[in-house]
């Protein structure tokens, strides 16, 4: 096999070269449908990066109340993060909170005008999940030294709900392209297959082995399917980094994922699915004609 | 060399192709297969080559008992075997030198041997000149030299011809019939099946005639055309 690859090489050039329409059909079938499956990847990633931000924002606050000493506070803290679902546990001195809030609202408030800071202090929840958020929050309301729990408990349903959806249906959506996708692909393969059955034939009368009539094809479709992904992934990566910077700056709140970080594992995927589908087509279709 | 014992050959169609087919050709030997068209010669050859399986009766070829051969040994088989096709099954998308070197990259065979091997087939059916080209841009008759050149590449101990003269002119078809007695005598077993009644005559060769499917006489030195009572009409 190895000392025969100098041969199967030259049999990939020769045909791909000779059968020029064959190898184009082939290749523009496999950039368009990676091009598909690229594009809903980065959808669904983004989609996903989306979701992740916005739970890791959702928060507990867990009010003290103002006779709580240093050390029950502490003996607090220390309570909370050994519950399970919690990720971690920060104290927030009303000091600190009155410096978020300016800063939330853009400095338009300052100390002086409203006399004595009226934030208590608090301890802030961060959950592991966002699913976890709504029964943590009941058994925090429980303890001894809080004042009230605040979350966003309506928000926090929201966006379980939206994780949930992104993953399946973003699932769903990548299976349903990828299975059309191998469908056509093999579908194409085959066709190109087909055209040269009686090659096949002719090579096994002459006394070809069967993996010596399969190994070329078997290449053929491993570098059509790269060229095709590589068509598709010079595309994509041409096209995000604009688009991503035009929607970014339309729709400001949403954060798109930088190129660097996205497109990198797009690549790749597409590179091995590439190369996958056209060698596992090319070795289905071989396989049919050498049965005769 | 090659051995049929009670054969028969049934196609999926219901058409009985060879009826009990009793044949034996010692190494060395020159058989020409005559009979009218559809009289199983074809048939005969493929079931040598195994590219038919006869529904009953033994064939031993070489070494090789057809009956008992696993698939992954067929190509073995079929490297000792020259055929000839009467469709002569080139590779429409490889040159005549690459489709000659083909047989001989199964093998496995050096670079430089195959070189040498191509270039002396193609010399032996003046096709030299042509090696460049693809099948389509050749004529019937170049077509046909260029399988002929194919079957000798491998050195086979066994060359079948299915009609090696049906796309030929008389002297081109004289030469052929030439060359193939010139690799008989080397030692190769030959086997044509043909229609061309001169040649046959002139070569005074053993004569199998098959007549619907079955032997209808077999003998040494013989003529296309058996001067005997009760032989069969031919074409």
């Amino acid at each position: 096999m190895i000392g025969n690859l100098p041969f199967f090489l030259r049999e990939v050039y020769l045909n791909m070269k000779r059968n020029i329409l064959m190898t184009v059909a082939s290749i523009s079938t496999v950039m368009i449908l990676a091009l598909i499956i690229g594009f809903f990847l980065i959808i669904i990633k983004n989609l996903n990066s989306l979701a992740e931000n916005t739970t890791s924002q959702l928060k507990i606050q867990a009010r003290l109340s103002s006779a709580i000493t240093r050390a029950q506070e502490e003996e607090l803290e220390k309570k909370m993060s050994a519950l399970a679902g919690v990720k971690s546990v920060k104290f927030i001195s009303k000091d600190e909170a009155l410096k978020r809030l300016q800063k939330r609202m853009k400095n338009k408030i300052s100390l002086t005008d409203i006399g004595e800071n009226p934030l208590p202090d608090y301890l802030e929840i961060e959950p592991a999940s966002a699913e976890e958020i709504s029964v943590l929050a009941d058994k925090i309301k429980h303890f001894k030294g809080v004042d009230k729990v605040i979350h966003l408990k309506d928000l926090a349903k929201r966006i379980v709900t939206l994780n949930q959806l992104t993953h399946s249906v973003g699932l769903a959506v990548i299976a349903i392209v990828f299975i059309g996708t191998l469908f056509i692909v093999s579908n194409t393969i085959q066709l190109t297959v087909f055209a040269r059955r009686k090659e096949i034939r002719t090579m096994q009368l002459v006394g070809a082995a069967n993996w010596f009539i399969r190994w070329p094809f078997i290449f053929e479709g491993m570098l059509q399917g790269l060229i095709g992904a590589l068509a598709a992934i010079i595309m994509l990566d041409l096209i995000y980094p604009v688009m991503s910077i035009k929607i970014q700056k339309s729709i400001s709140f949403i954060n798109l994922l930088p190129s660097a970080h996205i497109l990198l594992g797009v690549n790749l995927t597409l590179i091995v699915l590439g190369l996958g589908i056209g060698a596992l087509g090319s070795f289905i279709s071989v396989n049919k004609y050498l049965k005769l | 060399m090659i051995e049929l014992h009670g054969v028969n050959l049934v196609y999926p169609n219901n058409v009985h192709a060879l009826h009990d087919i009793d044949l034996h050709i010692e190494k060395g030997g020159f058989v020409f297969l005559v009979g009218a068209t559809g009289s199983g010669k074809t048939s005969l050859l493929k079931l040598i080559y195994r590219e038919e399986i006869p529904t009953t009766g033994e064939i031993f070829v070489d070494t090789h008992d057809l009956s008992q051969l696993n698939r992954s040994r067929i190509p073995y088989l079929r490297r000792k075997i020259g055929v000839v096709f009467q469709d002569f099954k080139l590779l429409p998308y490889k040159t005549i030198y690459e489709n000659i070197a083909y047989v001989l990259e199964v093998t496995g065979a050096a670079s430089h041997d195959i070189q040498k091997r191509v270039k002396k087939v193609l010399e032996m059916v003046s096709l030299t000149e042509k090696s460049e080209m693809l099948p389509g841009e050749l004529s019937g008759g170049e077509q046909q030299r260029a399988s002929i050149a194919r079957a000798l590449a491998n050195r086979p101990l066994i060359l079948l011809a299915d009609e090696p003269t049906g796309n030929l002119d008389p002297d081109t078809s004289w030469e052929l019939v030439q060359l193939l007695d010139r690799v008989n005598t080397q030692g190769t077993t030959v086997i044509v099946a043909t229609h061309n009644k001169s040649i046959v005559d002139a070569m005074k060769k053993r004569v199998v005639v098959l007549n619907e499917g079955r032997i209808a006489y077999d003998e040494e030195k013989a003529s296309y055309i058996p001067n005997r009572q009760g032989a069969p009409e031919l074409i």
